[in-house]
């Protein structure tokens, strides 16, 4: 059990202790600015590269854009099973379908179901 | 978002597009040349006159008949050809005499076809059809 006169003395010992942490201990700010930048360093290296390989792929980009088409050159298949001609696409002629399909006729509707 | 994190993303979102903007190569006949239905379809767009607008379909009607009766004549020789091939033995000289047939009609089919597409192009001004090929190319 403590006698009155202890408490004082507790006190100042208990605030002593509190000062010495205190002059130990970094203020916060400076913690927390040093845990951003290490988060930020971590991530730098990814972001540069990210960037770095965009930049690839358009340069990549513009310069295939600018290069001249390639000769084209047309295969004729042999095959007994496919023949692609280069004017086979000729015979494609405008308004082919009308020979060839049935219109989509809509259904008649049932008005009596919603009557009541 | 820092800035530094956003041109990464925004360098990417350039190159795709570029990438996607290629002129079409597969056919190298049919990249010249333009289907009736493209052209009318985009009228108002190309600024067609009524003077180009009469002559397009006049093309087209005195074509599209013609086309219509091959189709059927085509169809009526194939269906002699699969008769011939359907025999055993096969006789080779009435195939390929029927092959002639059929053929000569896709000849006709083709060439008329090719003449409408010339005859169109050539009904079109420099810049109708420079503005068809961006139609097209979007």
């Amino acid at each position: 059990m403590h006698s009155p006169d202890d408490e004082p003395r507790l006190r100042e010992a208990f605030d002593d202790l509190r000062r010495a942490d205190a002059a130990k201990t970094p203020p916060f700010h400076r913690t927390w600015r040093a845990a951003q930048g290490r988060v930020t360093s971590r991530s730098r290296p990814f972001a540069f590269a990210f960037a770095a390989l965009s930049l690839v792929l358009m340069c990549a980009a513009i310069v295939h854009r600018l290069q001249p088409p390639a000769p084209v050159v047309t295969i004729v298949s042999m095959s007994s099973t496919s023949w692609s001609a280069p004017t086979d696409f000729l015979l494609d002629t405008p308004g082919r379908a009308l020979a060839t399909t049935v219109p989509a006729f809509n259904p008649v509707p049932d008005y009596g179901k919603d009557i009541r | 978002m820092k800035p530094s994190r956003l041109l990464p993303l925004l360098l990417l979102f350039v190159a795709v597009p570029i990438c996607a903007q290629q002129p079409p190569q597969d056919d190298p006949m049919a990249r010249h040349l333009f289907p009736p239905d493209l052209i009318m379809a985009h009228q108002d767009d190309l600024g067609l006159s009524d003077k180009q607008r009469a002559a397009i379909k006049a093309e087209v009607l005195k074509a599209q008949s013609r086309f219509l009766e091959w189709q059927w004549e085509m169809s009526e020789e194939t269906q002699k050809m699969v008769g011939l091939l359907r025999a055993t033995p096969v006789d080779e000289q009435k195939v390929l005499d029927q092959a002639d047939r059929v053929m000569n009609i896709e000849r006709n089919v083709k060439r008329t076809h090719l003449s409408l597409l010339v005859r169109l192009k050539n009904v079109l001004t420099a810049e109708q059809i420079a503005r068809l090929e961006q139609i097209r190319r979007r």
